[in-house]
C-alpha cells in the first residue's frame, strides 16, 4: 500500500468519524434543551416514547438531520461532478438552471396554494423541466462544446429567473410572497420522516452508481478526444452523469429550498486535501457535503427562537472557505494561468 | 445691439416663469381651514383634509372601526382581504360598493380615485405615499413603546378628522366606553385575585402559516394578554416565527387560536409532538372570534374578545354574556340583527354559514 493510499484512507475514516459525530452533535443541539445521555438513551431504547425529549429526536431532529445531510451529499457531489465533466472549476449545481428552475415550480405552486408534497413535485419536475430546456436549447446551436452548454444553462436560468418574478409579482404580499421567499431562502423546518423517504432513494441511488463509476469519471474529466481514445464511451458517460446530477440537486432543492455554496466549496475542499482522482474526490465529498450541510442545519435553528435560513448560514461559511481555499491555492491558480 | 435685447427678454420670462412657478406651488401648498393637522401612530404630524371623503382603508384595524362610526359612505376602498372576508358582507351590505386595494396600492391609482386619505398598515408604504404627495397616516396594530396608548387611537382620530360629520364623536365615545367598561371589570377583578402567572401562546391564523407564527412585542395582543394577567410568550421570542424547539421550550399554559385557518390549525396540535405542552394535556386550547377581521387584531369586536378570552382563561371569575354583548354590538353599530347562532358562529371563528372560512 502506498503512503498515497494509506493517507487518503486515513482521511475517509476520520471524515466517517466526524460524520457520525456531527450527527449525534446535531440531535443533541437545538433550541430545545438536551442532555446528550437522551442521544444516547434514544439509541439504546432508554428514552421513554411519551417524553417531550423522545418526541423532539424522533420527529424534529432524526428527520431534518438526515435530510439535512443528504443535501449536502447530493449538492456537493453535483458540483463535483459538473465541474470534472466540463472541466471548469467555477460551475456550481445550478449551472444548467436547475434550481432556478426547481424555484419556479416551487413558487407556482405555493402561488396555487398547493400542500407541501406538491410544492416538491412542483419543484422536482421543474428543475428537471429547465434541463432539459437547456440541453435542447444547447442542441439548437449545433455545437458540443461545453462553453455552449453553460451559455445555455446561464440564459434558461435568466429566463426562470424572470418567470420567478412574475411569479412573486403576481404573490399576495402578505401570504404568499413570504412565503414563496421563505422557500427560496431555504430550511430544513418542515422536514418530515415522509421527506427522508423521498430524498434518500434518489440520493444513496445516485451515490450508490457513481460511487462504482468513480474511475470512469476521471477519464471523462480528461474531455471527449482523450476519453475516446482510452476506450470509454464518453457521450454515454457524460449524459449519465448529468443524469445523476440533475436528479441529486432537484431533489435536493425541492425538499429545502435553494441552498448556495456547497456545491462549490466542498468539492474545492476536497481537491486541496486529496487532488483531482475522482476515485477519491467522490467518498471524500459525499462526506465533507453531509458534514458542513448538518452543520449549516445545526446552526439555523440552535441559536435564535426562529430558524435562520439555511442560504444565510451556508453563504457565509461559504464565502469564507472559498476565499480560504483560494488564499492556499493561490500559487497553483497563477501557475495555471 | 439685439444680442443685449435677447438676452434681457430670455431672462424676464424666465424669472417671470419661475416666479409665477413658485407662487403657483405656495398656492397649492397652502394651508387652510379645511385641512387639520394630525399625528399618527408613529408620531409623525401629517396635514389632511378635514372630513375626508375617499379614505382607503388599507389598515385592516381601521375599516369596521370606521364603518361602526357611521364612515361607511366616506370610505372609497379596503384591503382586498377584509372584502373577502364572508363576516363583511354580511355585517355591512354597503361594502359591495368599495373598491379592493392591494396591500401596497398604486400611487396613481389613489390619485386616480381621488383619493383624499389613505390609512396604512406599514411605515414604508405611508412614507412612499407621502412622499408623492398622498396624505398617509400610520395605523397599525404595534404600538411604541407598547400598544397601550394606542388603544383608543383610531376612536380618537375619528373623532379629530371628521369633527363635521354628526354621530361620529358620539359612536366613537360610546365604543372607547364599551371597551373601558370591559376593561376596567378585568383589572379590577383580577387585582383581587392572586393567581400565578401563566403563560399564553398565540397562533396566528390570519395565513396558514403553522403553529409557529404568532405576535410579538408591542402587539395589540400582547397588551390584551398582559391586561389579562398573562405572559405573553410572542413577546419573549424576539420573533413572530417561533421554531416548533422554541415553543416546546416554552411549554405554555394556554393555546390561543385565531384567524380564518384556526380550524387547520387546531388540526396540528393534534399531532403527538405537541401532546406534552401543558395547554394540550389539560385541554386549555381555545379560538378566538372572526368578526370583519380576527378579534385579535383590534376592532369593533375588541369588547366582545376581551371579555371572550377572560371568559376562557378565568372560567370561575367570568361569565360574560358575549353572544348577548356580540348581538347589541352589530345592532347598536351595523343596524344588523344578528341571530344567536351567527352570534356563536362568529365567537367559533367560523363562517356566517357555520363553517369554517378557510
Amino acid at each position: 500500500m502506498t503512503e498515497d493510499v494509506r493517507v487518503i484512507r486515513a482521511y475517509i475514516a476520520l471524515s466517517v468519524g466526524i460524520f457520525i459525530l456531527i450527527f449525534l452533535v446535531a440531535l443533541w443541539m437545538g433550541r430545545y434543551p438536551l442532555e446528550f445521555g437522551d442521544v444516547i438513551d434514544y439509541f439504546t431504547g432508554n428514552l421513554p416514547k411519551s417524553s417531550n425529549e423522545y418526541k423532539v429526536i424522533h420527529e424534529l431532529r432524526i428527520p431534518r438531520t438526515i435530510v439535512a445531510a443528504l443535501v449536502g451529499i447530493g449538492l456537493g457531489l453535483s458540483g463535483l461532478l459538473y465541474q470534472e465533466t466540463f472541466q471548469n472549476k467555477l460551475v456550481s449545481p445550478d449551472f444548467l438552471g436547475v434550481t432556478s428552475g426547481a424555484c419556479v415550480g416551487a413558487a407556482l405552486a405555493i402561488l396555487l396554494g398547493l400542500s407541501a408534497l406538491m410544492i416538491s413535485l412542483f419543484a422536482f419536475v421543474m428543475g428537471i423541466i429547465t434541463v432539459v430546456f437547456t440541453l435542447s436549447l444547447a442542441k439548437v446551436f449545433q455545437n458540443r462544446s461545453p462553453t455552449i452548454l453553460l451559455l445555455s444553462g446561464i440564459i434558461i436560468g435568466g429566463l426562470m429567473s424572470a418567470l420567478l418574478s412574475m411569479i412573486k409579482y403576481f404573490a399576495d404580499p402578505e401570504s404568499t410572497l413570504a412565503s414563496i421567499t421563505f422557500w427560496l431562502m431555504g430550511s430544513c423546518e418542515h422536514v418530515t420522516m415522509k421527506d427522508v423517504g423521498l430524498l434518500l432513494p434518489l440520493i444513496a441511488g445516485c451515490s450508490v452508481i457513481l460511487l462504482s463509476i468513480r474511475w470512469r469519471i476521471n477519464l471523462v474529466a480528461l474531455g471527449r478526444e482523450e476519453a475516446q481514445t482510452k476506450g470509454l464511451n464518453y457521450v454515454l458517460y457524460r449524459r449519465l452523469i448529468i443524469v445523476m446530477a440533475t436528479l441529486m440537486t432537484t431533489s435536493a432543492v425541492s425538499i429545502v429550498g435553494s441552498v448556495g455554496w456547497i456545491g462549490l466549496v466542498i468539492p474545492h475542499m476536497v481537491r486541496l486535501l486529496v487532488g483531482r482522482n475522482t476515485a477519491n474526490t467522490i467518498p471524500l465529498t459525499i462526506l465533507f457535503g453531509g458534514v458542513f450541510m448538518i452543520i449549516v442545519d445545526i446552526l439555523s435553528r440552535s441559536f435564535t427562537n426562529s430558524e435562520v435560513p439555511l442560504a444565510a448560514i451556508s453563504g457565509l461559511f461559504g464565502t469564507v472557505i472559498f476565499i480560504a481555499i483560494i488564499y492556499i491555492r493561490r500559487r497553483s491558480i497563477l501557475e495555471s494561468d | 445691439m439685439s444680442k443685449i435685447v435677447a438676452i434681457v427678454t430670455t431672462a424676464v420670462v424666465l424669472a417671470a416663469a419661475v416666479g409665477g412657478g413658485i407662487y403657483f406651488w405656495q398656492q397649492s401648498n397652502s394651508t387652510s381651514d379645511s385641512e387639520i393637522t394630525v399625528t399618527d401612530m408613529l408620531g409623525e404630524e401629517v396635514r389632511v383634509k378635514k372630513n375626508p371623503e375617499h379614505v382607503a382603508c388599507v389598515s385592516r384595524t381601521t375599516y369596521d372601526l370606521l364603518v361602526a362610526f357611521g364612515l361607511g359612505d366616506r370610505i372609497d376602498g379596503v384591503y382586498k382581504s377584509l372584502l373577502e372576508n364572508e363576516w363583511t358582507s354580511v355585517l355591512y351590505p354597503g361594502s359591495s360598493n368599495h373598491f379592493s386595494y392591494d396591500y401596497e396600492p398604486s400611487h396613481e391609482l389613489l390619485i386616480q380615485r381621488n383619493v383624499d386619505l389613505v390609512l396604512s398598515p406599514e411605515k414604508y408604504v405611508t412614507d412612499g405615499l407621502k412622499e408623492h404627495g398622498i396624505p398617509a397616516l400610520n395605523v397599525s396594530l404595534y404600538g411604541n413603546p407598547n400598544f397601550e396608548p394606542y388603544v383608543y387611537f383610531l376612536a380618537d382620530l375619528a373623532k379629530k378628522l371628521w369633527p363635521d360629520v354628526d354621530g361620529v364623536a358620539e359612536k366613537a365615545d360610546a365604543w372607547k366606553a364599551e371597551f373601558k367598561t370591559v376593561l376596567d371589570e378585568v383589572n379590577s377583578t383580577l387585582e383581587t385575585k392572586s393567581y400565578p402567572e401563566k403563560s399564553v401562546y398565540y397562533v396566528r391564523g390570519d395565513k396558514n402559516n403553522g403553529i409557529g407564527y404568532t405576535d410579538t412585542r408591542k402587539s395589540f395582543n400582547e397588551y390584551v394578554f398582559s391586561q389579562l394577567g398573562m405572559n405573553f410568550l410572542g413577546s419573549t421570542f424576539g420573533t413572530n416565527k417561533p421554531s416548533t424547539d422554541a415553543i416546546l421550550d416554552a411549554n405554555p399554559d394556554y393555546i390561543v387560536i385565531g384567524g380564518n385557518y384556526q380550524h387547520t390549525l387546531r388540526g396540528l396540535l393534534d399531532q403527538s409532538i405537541w401532546e406534552n405542552v401543558e395547554a394540550v394535556k389539560t385541554g386549555h386550547i381555545y379560538r378566538i372570534g372572526v368578526g370583519f377581521s380576527p378579534m385579535e387584531q383590534m376592532g369593533v369586536f375588541t369588547p366582545v374578545f376581551l371579555a371572550d378570552m377572560a371568559n376562557k382563561l378565568y372560567p370561575s371569575d367570568f361569565h360574560y354574556d358575549t353572544v348577548t354583548m356580540l348581538k347589541n354590538m352589530c345592532q347598536t353599530y351595523f343596524g344588523i340583527t344578528l341571530t344567536t347562532e351567527q352570534a356563536g358562529y362568529m365567537l367559533d371563528g367560523m363562517g356566517p354559514d357555520g363553517t369554517p372560512m378557510a
